[in-house]
């Protein structure tokens, strides 16, 4: 299953990555912390699972949750995995189609038990989220 | 050695002729003002009396013809010490004719002042036109007249020149305002971004060392436990911190900040806090929505010193052309004096925001206080 993480501090986007290494049949597809290649890349590779941080060195992450979640057929699962988590960009993030919003220094043992999960259902022939 | 009287209202003025001719060994008898010079000159006739012109009751002419009435003082020399202006060529020819010796302009050398009063005492006595009274006071209203015409333009370009600063002040004070809120809004995204991230970083390391220190002695595990612990109570100071700077929701537009300023003002202070906002964010400028925010601040924090309010209702909406932010409350009302006062800083400080975007801010007191910031926002394709 193919991960992508938005994200503009290579040292968090080898913290997730070390976070999701543990866990079988997850391949990180790529990164990146610029707003317009983020929608490319998402389009270009498809990734199955999307870790999105908001506040990004050009611009919103909010952005690219809009682009990769108005294509409904076939949009990834989208966390968003920002600092940002109050109740307003909460909804914001909600409102855009988020499956998950997460705090970057409360929730991200959350990351891999979602990840994980989302492996087991695929595994186990559904495409529950 | 002579006794001199000298009247001036203003202290320094008669502090001055008193040291210099006190020196000179003369007897000196000093009056604040006309009426009071009088007073002295019948308790004991001076030889001279140097006096100011522009005096509260009576001025200088006036009190000359005071003297020049009374049978027992009429002869006593008199110089002016006056400030330059009152000296034209009208208030010369009446001090003449009241027979004043001499006219001296203020502030005047020792020197000159000196022989002045030497060639008064030596050639005493007073020559004085026969000047009807009505000769005089037209003459004198005449001089005032004259005088206070001059006054007047020069309050007029005074006043000029102060509106002039005024605007200068103002365009300061603007300056100023949107500086501290670019700094504010860099410090806060550096302390938020930075800061928070790298303790962010550093609490997940820990987490990361603590799932492999599962044989570690207890010791080691808790003091791991501690500083992920400190880690994450340094990373709410920091967010705090940066929140109270400029809040980060600010970047979602106006109505959701409001929104979290209102959830956030009623979980602190228990006071109920209801928002209203019926306007689309997209056409406000990032300018006009952090003044907004700032000005709810100012008022919401108004309300919690003051009002005694147990409800607040925020509303955004559009009323014609206009941007309407009203903060209403059920509290004890401002008083017209508080709001009539340009020195209630906090009001003020709002007033001079909304007017920072081109709006205005009314307030009423009454039943409960109402702010309403109006922002005229121009209709597309209308150029003002």
């Amino acid at each position: 299953m193919k991960v992508f993480i938005v994200e503009d501090s290579p040292a968090l986007v080898q913290a997730v990555s070390d976070l999701l290494s543990e866990i079988d049949g997850v391949e990180i597809a790529g990164s990146t912390g610029v707003v317009e290649r983020a929608t490319e890349e998402i389009r270009r590779l498809r990734p199955d699972i999307v870790i999105l941080d908001i506040r990004l060195a050009d611009g919103s992450g909010l952005d690219v949750l809009r682009n990769i979640k108005s294509r409904t057929s076939d949009a990834p699962l989208v966390i968003v995995f920002s600092s940002n988590t109050e109740p307003g960009y909460r909804r914001a993030c909600e409102r855009l189609g988020a499956d998950f919003v997460f705090d970057k220094s409360q929730d991200y043992n959350k990351l891999p038990e979602v990840i994980r999960s989302k492996v087991s259902s695929i595994n186990s022939g559904s495409e529950g989220k | 050695m002579a006794t001199i009287l000298i009247v001036d209202d203003d202290p320094t003025g008669l502090q001055y002729l008193d040291t210099l001719l006190g020196y000179q060994g003369h007897r000196m008898v000093k009056a604040g003002g006309a009426n009071e010079a009088l007073t002295c000159c019948r308790a004991g006739k001076p030889d001279l009396i140097i006096t100011d012109v522009l005096m509260p009751e009576l001025d200088g002419y006036q009190f000359v013809r005071e003297l020049r009435k009374d049978k027992d003082l009429a002869d006593i020399s008199v110089i002016f010490y006056t400030a330059t202006y009152y000296r034209g060529k009208n208030s010369l020819a009446l001090a003449r004719a009241c027979g004043v010796a001499r006219v001296l302009s203020k502030p005047a050398e020792p020197d000159t002042i000196l022989e002045a009063v030497n060639a008064v005492l030596e050639n005493p006595g007073v020559s004085t036109q026969n000047l009807s009274l009505q000769e005089f006071d037209r003459d004198h209203a005449r001089l005032i007249g004259s005088k206070l015409f001059n006054n007047v333009r020069k309050l007029d370009e005074a006043n000029a020149q102060l509106r002039a600063s005024e605007e200068q002040l103002r365009r300061l004070a603007d300056h100023l305002r949107s500086a501290q809120e670019d700094e504010r809004k860099r410090i806060a995204r550096h302390l938020h971004d930075e800061l928070g991230q790298a303790l962010t970083l550093l609490k997940m390391n820990c987490s990361w060392i603590e799932g492999r220190l599962r044989d570690a002695p207890e010791g080691v595990i808790a003091r791991l436990r501690s500083s992920i612990q400190l880690a994450d109570d340094t990373i709410s100071s920091v967010r705090r911190v940066a929140t109270e700077l400029r809040p980060a929701i600010l970047d979602l537009g106006i109505a959701a900040a409001i929104e979290w300023q209102a959830e956030s003002f009623q979980a602190r202070t228990n006071i109920e806090c209801a928002a209203d906002l019926q306007v689309d964010d997209e056409s406000i400028a990032p300018e006009t929505a952090t003044e907004l925010f700032r000005i709810l601040q100012e008022a919401l924090t108004n309300v919690l010193r003051h009002a005694e309010a147990t409800e607040i209702h925020i509303s955004l909406r559009r009323e014609d052309n206009c941007l309407v932010l009203e903060i209403r409350d059920n509290g004890k009302g401002i008083g017209e004096e508080r709001i009539a006062n340009g020195k209630t800083l906090g009001l003020l400080g709002m007033r001079e925001r909304a007017a920072l975007v081109g709006g205005f801010l009314s307030v009423e007191g009454g039943e409960g206080t109402t702010v309403r910031v109006y922002i005229p926002q121009q209709p597309a394709g209308v150029l003002q």
